[in-house]
């Protein structure tokens, strides 16, 4: 962990044009050690190209990123991910044709000619509940498994920061819930995570900071409670007839 | 090491001695010797040029038909150069080095491009190719080629061993890499591009990688073809080759060793039943390629895929 005070991720004025479409407009965001900050806005406001500038999968325009104080524009995904940037994806993309044990541990470095062995990743597997599913392909396994497969894989990078696309994605309320405190399991142990929530009731419960975006700016950033009574951010979010829902999802 | 011994599969102690074996017993037979003889070591050739191609499609899943190019690359330069006087053994290894940098520049487009985009690149590079040998004629003789390429096909006993040998080392070689973190990383890739490069996987540098490889054992092949049958020309080594290699490769199954060898053995079959009907024969490749394609996209070997591993 690193000193008090001392940001994990800086991002600042980042900015991304899809040919006419500004995806991404001046945004900054900075995290914390330890912090869980969520990523909310309406369809199209950014956040995904956000996470995939700072995953290093998509330069930026404009703007810098610094990673514990040291710049780190424009470095490709896997020095990112080296660096310790790990992520899920919105619509899981695991190798398929590979086991869980494989899959996970392709995150963890090793020398080309070792063999991907158990021993190797145990701790991210039993961690998430999956040693006894290791040898099984992902690509036949269920929704909610692989969820976590993607997550087991992003963990076991021993990531500083991780991303996270919109984790609770089709998951009941008992699997969301499970997942939150998960989340705040990481957090605890001083990773920083940025996720990206359509569920209200998560990204409140669960983060410490909620930033709002809409239509590739930042719109507002605060606690769940300020963000709950901004006005901006309801008539932006929810449309303004139906503000009162807001508190009810 | 006895324990090891007694536990490898009944399988493989058949095949190889029937692969040693095999020569004495069709001189027996005397007939048609010498075309057995010749067939018996153009299908490990073969072998080894179709796993060139399990590195590609198989490992870091690119689909090329530049492969034929690859193998001629290296059948070219030592065939030029061993028949001005250089030795083998030094032509061989300038052969490899350029199929290896031509294997380089056949997949420095995926670096950018990929699926559909590559497979006509691929072939560019192998048409590119065929009219090079075809019209540079001071140095590869045209439509013509070169005869008179110092052959070990007729050296006593050993000779018809060497292409077995080759295929074996670029078998081996194939199959560990598979194995390793290296192939699996290569997989990865194959899966899922960005996961990869998300995962810390450097994906332009296992591309390269895999194509290096890939270079290599089509050199391999590439060589022990033109100082097996002793000449080089333009047609051994046109798109109709990469095309019969993908063929052999997909029929088989890309992603397995084994898939290279099986669907080699069954193109040889298949063309040597074909032989009296050369008109029909692409036909009939492109018929066994769909059919493949439809019913069994992981090829033959598929079907005996445990189905735990599922």
């Amino acid at each position: 962990m690193s000193a008090k005070g001392e940001w994990t991720l800086a991002v600042s004025g980042v900015s991304k044009r899809y040919g006419g479409v500004t995806a991404v407009d001046g945004v900054d965001i900075s995290i914390q050690p330890g912090e869980i900050v969520a990523l909310i806005g309406p369809n199209g406001a950014g956040k995904t190209t956000l996470f995939n500038i700072i995953s290093g999968i998509v330069r930026p325009d404009r703007g810098e990123l610094y990673l514990q104080g040291k710049r780190v524009t424009g470095l490709p995904s896997w020095k990112m991910a080296e660096l310790g940037v790990g992520r899920t994806f919105q619509n899981i993309r695991l190798f398929a044709d590979l086991t869980i044990l494989e899959n996970v541990a392709l995150a963890r470095k090793g020398t080309p000619f070792s063999r991907l062995r158990l021993e190797d990743v145990k701790d991210v597997l039993s961690r998430t509940g999956l040693v006894d599913l290791a040898r099984q392909r992902t690509g036949a396994l269920p929704y909610g498994l692989r969820r976590k497969v993607e997550l087991a894989r992003a963990l076991a990078g021993q990531p500083k920061l991780i991303l996270l696309d919109e984790p609770t994605a089709g998951m009941n309320n008992a699997e969301a819930g499970d997942l939150v405190s998960a989340v705040r399991d990481l957090a605890q142990g001083g990773i920083s995570v940025l996720l990206i929530e359509h569920s209200m009731k998560v990204a409140m419960g669960a983060a410490h900071r909620v930033v709002v975006m809409s239509l590739g700016k930042k719109l507002v950033e605060g606690t769940a409670d300020a963000i709950r009574k901004d006005p901006n951010v309801i008539q932006a979010y929810l449309g303004e007839r139906r503000a009162g829902s807001i508190n009810a999802r | 090491m006895w324990k090891r011994i007694r536990s490898l599969p009944l399988l493989w102690t058949v095949v190889g001695a029937a692969i040693v074996l095999a020569p004495s017993f069709t001189r027996g037979v005397g007939y048609r010797t010498g075309y057995f003889l010749q067939l018996y070591s153009l299908l490990p050739i073969w072998i080894a040029a179709a796993l060139s191609l399990t590195m590609i499609t198989g490992y870091i899943g690119e689909v090329s038909l530049g492969q034929g190019a690859l193998m001629g690359v290296a059948a070219y330069v030592s065939a030029v150069l061993s028949t001005r006087g250089v030795p083998i053994v030094i032509s061989v290894i300038a052969a490899l080095v350029m199929a290896v940098i031509g294997a380089m520049i056949l997949g420095f487009p995926t670096l950018r491009i990929r699926g559909p985009y590559f497979v006509v690149s691929s072939m560019a590079f192998n048409g590119m190719f065929y009219e090079l040998a075809l019209n540079w004629l001071p140095v590869t003789g045209g439509p013509s080629g070169i005869s008179n390429v110092p052959s070990y096909a007729l050296v006593p006993f050993i000779g018809q061993y060497v292409p077995w040998v080759v295929a074996a080392i670029c078998m081996l070689a194939v199959w560990y890499i598979g194995q390793t973190r290296l192939g699996k990383s290569m997989m990865a890739v194959r899966e899922d591009e960005m996961a990869a490069g998300a995962i810390g996987l450097r994906v332009a540098f296992l591309k390269s990688i895999a194509f290096l490889i890939s270079g290599l054992v089509a050199g391999l092949a590439g060589v022990s073809l033109v100082h097996f049958v002793g000449f080089v020309s333009p047609e051994f080594y046109s798109i109709n080759q990469s095309l019969l290699l993908l063929t052999m490769v997909l029929l088989g199954g890309a992603r397995r060793v084994e898939g290279a060898v099986v669907g080699c053995l069954l193109m040889f079959i298949v063309q040597e039943v074909l032989r009296p009907f050369a008109e029909v024969q692409l036909l009939c490749y492109g018929v066994v390629m769909l059919l493949v394609v439809q019913f069994f996209p992981r090829g033959l070997v598929s079907l005996f895929e445990r189905q735990s591993s599922q």
